[in-house]
């Protein structure tokens, strides 16, 4: 089953050991302020099998904040909403990257308990990792030349 | 919310100089700083475009990467990847031998391949 990624604060995401106050099987409510949901659903992209749309898909994350930063992200199993028993659509994305945005899934009809345990189960076998503001400027300059991405972002390059 | 963060510690650096980098230093290593607002300062005190506060910036940083909170020295080490200054290198290597967090471990490898290539470029043309 195909990966999915959601842009995170990756230091959240680190799989270090338990904190010491946390009860067996809960988890820690930082990394729930990642998953902020909107009319009961959350924002994740399909990544292709050989991960090739994973840079396109962060710099389409990156051009829509107010400045070029730092991107963390997660890859999870989309197996892992089978376990949780939550449903997803397919739904355009909102991003200038037209191409990126038919890899725009939302996950519906999200309660507590279902992020909660989304939450757990991301932890406990997601991939994590961050990209530097340097490369996603690059990729930016470089949608910009293969015309992915308007011009108007070249004012939001500092290299 | 960054932005805003971000626009608020370079307002308070540019009118304030060195005098505010010893009181947000002051901060950063009291020890009862929020780890989330500590390493959020360190990468953007690093994105400041300032060669004369270089020295204080990087005084900073590299004191962060050995704080016992892996968010702050996950702040230091995005932060030298903002700086971009490939001296920093060797301080970076050291680090990763003694870092716990495998997360971190990887991000260091990955600012140090910045700095490597950043090194290996050509001087940009005036």
């Amino acid at each position: 089953m195909p990966l999915l990624l959601r842009n995170v604060r990756e230091n959240r995401w680190h799989k270090s050991e338990a904190a010491p106050w946390l009860a067996t099987g809960d988890v820690p409510a930082d990394p729930l302020g990642d998953l902020a949901t909107k009319d009961n659903r959350l924002s994740v992209w399909e990544v292709a099998g050989d991960r090739s749309n994973v840079e396109r898909i962060l710099r389409a994350l990156a051009v829509n904040r107010d400045k070029i930063a730092d991107m963390g992200y997660v890859l999870f199993d989309s197996s892992l909403l089978v376990t949780a028993g939550i449903a997803t659509v397919a739904e355009s994305g909102m991003t200038p990257d037209q191409g990126a945005n038919e890899w725009h899934r939302d996950l519906t009809d999200l309660s507590g308990n279902k992020l909660v345990m989304l939450t757990k189960l991301i932890l406990e076998n997601c991939e994590s990792g961050t990209m530097l503001k340097k490369r996603l400027e690059q990729l930016v300059l470089d949608g910009i030349e293969q015309k992915q991405l308007p011009e108007k972002f070249r004012s939001k390059i500092e290299i | 919310m960054y932005s805003h963060f971000s626009g608020s510690l370079f307002a308070v650096i540019a009118q304030r100089g060195r005098a505010a980098f010893r009181a947000i230093a002051e901060y950063l290593f009291s020890g009862s700083g929020n780890a989330d607002v500590v390493s959020e300062a360190l990468r953007w005190l690093a994105d400041f475009d300032d060669p004369a506060t270089l020295p204080q910036r990087w005084a900073i940083l590299q004191r962060t990467l050995q704080d016992s909170s892996p968010r702050v020295r996950d702040g230091a080490i995005l932060g030298f990847a903002a700086l971009d200054d490939p001296r920093a290198r060797s301080l970076l290597l050291q680090t990763q031998e003694v870092e716990p967090v495998p997360e971190l471990r990887r991000l260091i490898k990955q600012v140090v391949d910045q700095l490597n290539a950043t090194h290996a470029a050509p001087p940009p043309q005036r």
